[in-house]
């Protein structure tokens, strides 16, 4: 049943990002295109408009993908469709492990979109020696390739990505256990998780920082090796440990039962 | 044997009670009224039925057992409000609801869809609001479930319609199921109920077989509400 729960969520998730994907990768190529004749001024013109046009089109992606996901688990669950999700033969934990997953999967899509659209639009040869000369110099000192890096790189990006995700169903769950203001109170909650999180990790951070004995790389303009790899470990281990902490209290406050209007 | 068995039942919203100590039971084969003028509380007893909201006090069983995934498979729910997702067309709506429930009758709905003269690629989008009641009506009435919950099917819709409701009601009933339907348009409903249950300020104020009220009343369902709900 979850497989079948899953599909449909993915349906609805991306029944309108699909076209932003496929308009985003077309002005890539678009762009691609006419860059081939930039010599000629004009051309080049048009080249950098659209260029801007798919940088547009990434951000675009970006934030539908959030709306639609966010909008997709509001109105499935709390709005008029829910009268339909929540008498359908499933258990609650099942309609929320498939929103969860298929979440996961848009926003993991979406990246990929926008990472095969910049590489459509930018990639060349020295493009890429600048990329790479760039991480070099980001790598030294780290003791790691920059295969490696960009890797790491990228898992924390999702990983901020979905702990943001998983807050923001909280907030909407826990909004949604007041019969006044639910949208205001949404926000809300949001705020108080994201910061809160924000504080737990500051604190984290300069405690850790303190133990090392180098507490003033934190505030310094320049971080050496060390301490970069040491934020990036921090940031490894807490993304993860608010998702799950945020899963966990927004399946416990879905599981005690919904108030639908 | 009863089907649905509610017990003192209540609902709070913000410490005002709304529903106050409901209970009743549905049996098999029976058509049974939850009548009630608008605001009395038959949505939030239908709505706390259907898991749709949380339960302060008592319980519902539903064919012997508390409220679940296994509950949900034996109850056909109609709502007061639209819940297809409009930009669906017909057929999609009919794969959804034989994708998740295993007693839809796919070529029961396409035929009451076709004597609606509509076929699969219909969008929803494109059709008016009582269009999207009836094909909501199909598709709950095209399964085969054990018990039939309706909220309001003939708010707000014309008599032509009302009919049509009624219709197909009264055609797609089986003996073994019951059936719960609210409403507060009670002279178009009564000839079909075997029970009635009178509802207000969230209390069941009275409640018996319609027969033997018509009888020990003198009055028909409409004229004993408009008594007795003031």
């Amino acid at each position: 049943m979850i497989r079948k729960l899953f599909y449909y969520d993915i349906k609805k998730m991306t029944k309108i990002l699909k076209w932003f994907y496929l308009i985003s990768i077309a002005f890539a190529v678009i762009t691609r295109l006419i860059n081939i004749g930039k010599e000629i001024q004009a051309i080049h013109i048009i080249g950098q408009v659209f260029a801007g046009f798919t940088y547009s089109a990434i951000a675009n992606i970006l934030i539908n993908t959030f709306i639609h996901i966010l909008r997709v688990f509001l109105y499935d669950f709390y709005r008029d469709e829910s009268y339909l999700t929540h008498t359908l033969p499933v258990s609650k934990n099942k309609l929320f492990i498939s929103k969860c997953l298929a979440g996961l999967a848009v926003v993991l899509s979406s990246v990929i979109v926008c990472v095969l659209t910049l590489f459509i639009m930018l990639y060349s040869k020295d493009v890429m020696l600048t990329v790479k000369s760039l991480i070099s110099v980001a790598v030294s000192g780290l003791n790691m390739s920059s295969g490696a890096f960009i890797a790491i790189l990228i898992v924390i990006i999702l990983a901020q990505i979905t702990a943001m995700m998983s807050m923001a169903y909280t907030a909407i769950v826990k909004a949604n256990t007041y019969n006044r203001n639910r949208g205001f109170k949404g926000v809300a909650w949001f705020i108080a998780y994201y910061f809160g999180s924000t504080i737990v990790t500051l604190i984290i951070a300069v405690i850790v920082f303190a133990i090392g004995g180098n507490l003033s790389e934190l505030v310094a303009e320049v971080m050496s090796a060390s301490s970069f790899m040491t934020v990036m470990i921090l940031a490894l281990v807490l993304y993860p440990v608010y998702t799950f902490i945020h899963v966990l209290l927004c399946k416990w406050l879905f599981n005690k039962g919904v108030n639908v209007d | 044997m009863d089907i649905l068995k509610v017990s003192n039942l209540y609902k709070s919203f913000d410490n005002k009670k709304v529903i106050n100590g409901v209970s009743f039971t549905v049996q098999s084969g029976k058509i049974v009224g939850l009548l009630g003028k608008n605001g009395s509380g038959k949505t939030t007893v239908i709505k706390m039925i259907n898991d749709l909201l949380t339960i302060d006090e008592g319980e519902v069983l539903i064919n012997g057992e508390k409220i679940s995934e296994k509950t949900k498979a034996i109850v056909s729910y109609l709502p007061e409000r639209t819940y297809l997702d409009s930009s669906q067309t017909v057929s999609d709506c009919i794969k959804y609801f034989s994708d998740f429930y295993a007693d839809f009758d796919k070529t029961k709905a396409l035929e009451l869809l076709k004597d609606l003269g509509l076929d699969g690629e219909n969008s929803l989008s494109k059709m008016s609001k009582g269009m999207k009641e009836k094909i909501q009506l199909i598709l709950v009435m095209s399964r085969r479930a054990k018990l039939y919950i309706l909220d309001e099917p003939f708010g707000g819709v014309d008599p032509s319609t009302r009919d049509y409701i009624m219709k197909t009601i009264l055609k797609n009933f089986g003996d073994d199921s019951a059936m719960l339907i609210t409403t507060h348009l009670i002279a178009d409903v009564e000839k079909i109920l075997d029970e009635v249950l009178f509802i207000d300020n969230g209390k069941i104020i009275l409640q018996g077989s319609a027969e033997q009220l018509r009888e020990e009343k003198g009055l028909s369902i409409d004229g004993i509400f408009r008594r007795e709900v003031k």
